[in-house]
């Protein structure tokens, strides 16, 4: 990152809430569509078993790959058509949806958590417990987590709990590295010092003064990370490895999808359109938080 | 040379049969100036290098000196924030090198400090009468009421407006950050509040302004303080007693009217020679001191002033100064000036 | 850049790969024999019991690992289950293919990238910038997977002019380098474009402008030097995120390389295989990192190389 000469990172937003409440009207098109589509997203991911018009695994082999309307031999009945046995697309893309999003929800909280309270252990605690943790950050970031993902799917056979696993802690060295940086500087500002003088404990003073002031690079790692971490799902998934039948997820609807590209190319393209559309949403609105927060983090 | 003209306010005097509240004892604090490596030890320096001195309750010892002579770091030792490599500090009767975090922290209700930087020592994000309430909150004193009654009789003892009480500190003033600061730093009423430069940023008229709210807070608290300052025409509006430092020790020590009326140490003449007067017709004897300052990791042998003393002897340079004492005023130097 | 610099970081590397292995030596021991796990069902009893000696099983652990290690350094990985052939025998086998989309992929991305990125960078702001990085945004959020399928459904069934899968002819290569490379491409260009503006702006290149064009002609042969070097080294640390890639798009296009061999693998529980991928994997990585941290060190040895990496990122 390349700071401002004379402002210090921690110090990066002041008055952050005062710009964040900046009126709707000024925000550039691309980034008003890109709420739009995460909140769409995000809707679906709350209300999806609200919302099915069909079970998700309510087969109808007389109905099987029927397109999408408007195209030849659609019904509205299954607007986005059906798949090899004959279940409704657009039922499994609502489910698959929230599937996808949710574990890369559960996927970035763990790995944020972790690695910024790694982080702060490792700022505070310094000598060896830095070191030791500073190790760990760098060996992770060393290896390629996908493939790692994939031996260790190999080895401990196909489990669920081994792939949250594996989800949570894609990426927590990233957090872990920013976090630690930003201690080390924010420890020695004033009012850090001011309220230990004052009699705080250390605890007090990383809640309530150092977290809040190191938030924004934060958040725009995990604006960065959110696709990221879909992307990992969708990949694994749609390798065969991952979340696999009866559970769906965007992934692996696509996988599965791929086996009719020749007659039925809307399984595969109709997810992966979502996909695309969701992690092109996350990459706008987090450029722009980034340049909201930090005119000088700009590309 | 006559300082006579006192502008001040009339300030508290000492009570000389009044408790001692904080000793020190041969003082010293090192630090590394060059990190050790593979053959070689950390090379150490003493910024305060065998200071005694003793503040009675409700009196304002000020600290004097340029800066490099250890008098920010004499502050933080006598307020606790460090420990002394060397010697002993004592408030009341708790031994400051010897505390326990927790009680460390407990002490932090008795003895407080601020600072030159007001606005470093303020968060950013947060209002500022929440900040001036943290200290109520850490040590968990008084009910909700209570506090945010305390702060709100703080801000107006330190005369803040109204107005700027939700504000956060980038919207106000230089004067009015150290306000904040200041309101913060007694809310909690200690008995000994530390000032490390607290006017050295501000114009010269919000000075003014500054150095009367912590005079008056004094009288109001029955505060003891201890001033720490370059500037001798602010020392000489709050301080009962001054103390000069050079290069870690104290050179002369003494009650102020008598330490600016009649210097006894070379060093403190010159200071004081340099102190603007407003009297065009005033003619002073110019005691200009020659050479630069040594540098504080390797000071001059015995007395530590030789080097640019207008009066240096060959003995001088041989043996550090005993202290005499001419009453309640104290001298390190081989040849004191007699009292003008 | 010093000598212990350097010591330290061939150190870290060496502890990297041996960490790697012991990972895997004792993952393979958790869950399961690992004779049978990598060895197929139908090997002779003759091998097996060939290869409980030499990891020795019977004895303690400590002496496995031993022999583990040796057996590793020896290039003996385990038998693959594939027609009992030999493990990093079968992994070798397809790593030419592999380099072959790697390299090309690579290439194109360069070769698009810098310079739409350097030219962003002196149209800054105007529409072309825009669009160029607007199209960037696009490239690196679309999920490779889907960029390739997306490609076949045109290409391949649509169009009828290029080939889904396999590996014979020039033609199939397009549609692979075309996905494995877009994504990669699209952060160059960013990357560079940022480069570009930082050295444009720095004082002696607007103190050159203000002088005349030709002055600024040899100053953009000092500024493109200036912007490759902070490239490469993004190559560097996004060889990890390639090699992920790379596996996923061989997939989707049956490309007989190694990428393919490991999903396949990993699917059938070839643990051999799975095993020298790995740790081929690793070796690469560790390399690269090793690479990247020499290129600090040497570019500039008081950047730390922590902040570096970050900045990347």
């Amino acid at each position: 990152m390349s700071f401002v000469p004379g402002s210090s990172p921690v110090q990066a937003v002041p008055g952050m809430l005062v710009r964040f409440a900046a009126p709707v009207r000024k925000l550039p098109a691309s980034v008003l569509i890109s709420l739009l589509i995460l909140g769409t997203v995000a809707f679906v991911t709350v209300t999806a078993r609200l919302i099915l018009p069909f079970e998700f695994d309510q087969m109808d082999l007389r109905a099987r790959l029927a397109p999408p309307w408007p195209l030849d031999g659609s019904t509205l009945i299954h607007p986005l058509g059906t798949d090899k046995l004959g279940r409704d697309v657009f039922s499994r893309l609502l489910i698959a949806t929230q599937t996808s999003i949710l574990l890369a929800l559960l996927g970035t909280v763990i790995g944020a958590t972790l690695g910024t309270f790694l982080g702060f252990v490792a700022a505070h605690f310094g000598k060896w417990v830095d070191e030791a943790i500073s190790t760990i950050v760098d060996f992770q970031a060393a290896m390629p987590w996908f493939i790692i993902a994939l031996a260790v799917l190999a080895f401990m056979g196909n489990s669920m709990a081994v792939f949250l696993l594996l989800m949570g802690l894609y990426g927590w060295e990233r957090y872990a590295r920013i976090t630690r940086g930003l201690v080390l500087a924010a420890r020695e500002e004033g009012y850090a010092r001011a309220v230990h003088a004052l009699g705080g404990k250390p605890r007090t003073i990383y809640l309530r003064h150092v977290l809040p002031n190191i938030l924004s690079p934060l958040i725009v790692q995990l604006t960065i990370n959110f696709p990221e971490t879909i992307l990992f799902e969708t990949s694994l998934s749609f390798l065969g490895l991952g979340i696999r039948p009866p559970m769906t997820s965007l992934g692996q609807m696509l996988g599965e999808g791929r086996d009719y590209m020749i007659t039925a190319w809307w399984l595969a393209v109709i997810p992966g359109t979502v996909i695309f559309l969701t992690t092109l949403s996350m990459s706008i609105f987090g450029d722009w938080l980034r340049t909201r927060f930090d005119p000088s983090l700009q590309d | 040379m006559s300082l006579a003209t006192l502008n001040a306010d009339p300030v508290a005097v000492a009570d000389p049969d009044a408790d001692t509240i904080v000793r020190v004892r041969d003082a010293a604090r090192a630090f590394v100036h060059r990190k050790a490596a593979l053959l070689r030890k950390a090379g150490t320096f003493n910024a305060v290098d065998g200071v005694s001195l003793d503040l009675k309750k409700g009196e304002t010892l000020a600290v004097v000196g340029e800066s490099g002579c250890g008098k920010s770091t004499l502050g933080r030792l006598i307020s606790g924030l460090m420990r002394p490599t060397a010697g002993s500090v004592f408030f009341r009767e708790t031994d400051f090198s010897s505390l326990s975090a927790d009680c460390w922290r407990e002490s932090r209700q008795k003895v407080q400090i601020i600072f030159q930087d007001a606005a470093g020592s303020l968060d950013p994000r947060l209002p500022v009468e929440d900040q001036v309430r943290e200290p109520l909150d850490l040590h968990a004193l008084g009910t909700e009421t209570e506090r945010r009654a305390k702060v709100r009789a703080m801000l107006e003892a330190v005369k803040l407006g109204r107005h700027l009480w939700k504000a956060v500190p980038s919207e106000l003033s230089g004067g009015q950050q150290q306000r904040v600061v200041i309101a913060r730093a007694i809310i909690l009423e200690p008995e000994l509040l530390i000032c490390d430069e607290p006017v050295s940023a501000l114009d010269v008229s919000i000075q003014a302004q500054i150095i009367k709210l912590l005079i008056e807070m004094q009288e109001r608290l029955g505060l003891t303080q201890l001033f720490i300052s370059h500037d001798l025409a602010v020392v000489r509006q709050i301080a009962d007693r001054i103390a000069v430092m050079y290069l870690g020790r104290i050179v002369e020590c003494g009650p102020a009217e008598e330490v600016f009326s009649a210097p006894r140490h070379p060093y403190t003449r010159a200071l004081l020679a340099a102190v603007p007067v407003p009297d065009p017709a005033a003619r002073r004897k110019r005691q200009l001191l020659s050479g630069d300052p040594p540098s504080p990791h390797a000071p001059p042998s015995g007395c530590r002033f030789h080097t640019r003393c207008p009066k240096a002897q060959p003995h001088c340079s041989e043996t550090p100064p005993v202290a005499q004492t001419f009453g309640d005023h104290e001298v390190s130097c081989h040849f004191p000036e007699d009292a003008a | 850049m010093t000598l212990t610099y350097v010591g330290w970081k061939l150190l870290r590397a060496v502890i990297t790969m041996w960490l790697v292995v012991t990972f895997v030596f004792f993952v393979l021991r958790l869950t399961g024999d690992p004779v049978s796990q990598l060895l197929p069902d139908d090997v002779d009893q003759n091998t097996v019991d060939f290869y409980r000696k030499l990891w020795g099983l019977d004895k303690p652990i400590l002496v496995q690992y031993w022999n583990y290690f040796i057996a590793l350094f020896q290039g003996d990985f385990g038998i693959s289950f594939k027609d009992n052939q030999d493990a990093l025998e079968r992994v070798l086998s397809r790593l030419p293919k592999t380099i072959l989309l790697g390299s090309t992929a690579l290439s194109f991305a360069l070769i698009f990238g810098i310079p739409l990125g350097i030219v962003a960078a002196l149209k800054k702001n105007t529409g072309f910038d825009r669009f160029v990085m607007g199209l960037a945004v696009f490239g690196f959020s679309m999920p490779n997977f889907f960029l390739g399928i997306l490609l076949i459904l045109l290409f391949s069934l649509q169009l009828r002019v290029l080939p889904s899968s396999g590996s014979d002819t020039w033609l199939h290569l397009i549609m692979p380098v075309l996905t494995l490379g877009t994504a990669f491409g699209a952060k160059v260009a960013r990357h560079t474009r940022s480069t570009m503006v930082d050295v444009l702006n720095r004082p002696y290149m607007r103190t050159a402008s203000s002088k005349g064009a030709g002055t600024l002609r040899q100053l953009y042969l000092h500024a493109f030097p200036n912007a490759a070097i902070p490239v490469v080294t993004l190559i560097g640390l996004q060889v990890g995120e390639l090699i992920g890639w790379a596996v996923v798009t061989e997939n989707v296009f049956a490309w007989p390389g190694i990428g393919r061999l490991l999903t396949f693998s990993v699917a059938s529980r070839d643990l051999a295989v799975v095993q020298c991928i790995l740790m081929m994997i690793a070796l690469t990585m560790v390399m690269s990192n090793l690479l990247v941290d020499l290129l600090y060190g040497w570019m500039d040895p008081r950047v730390r190389v922590g902040a570096g990496r970050e900045a990347v990122q």
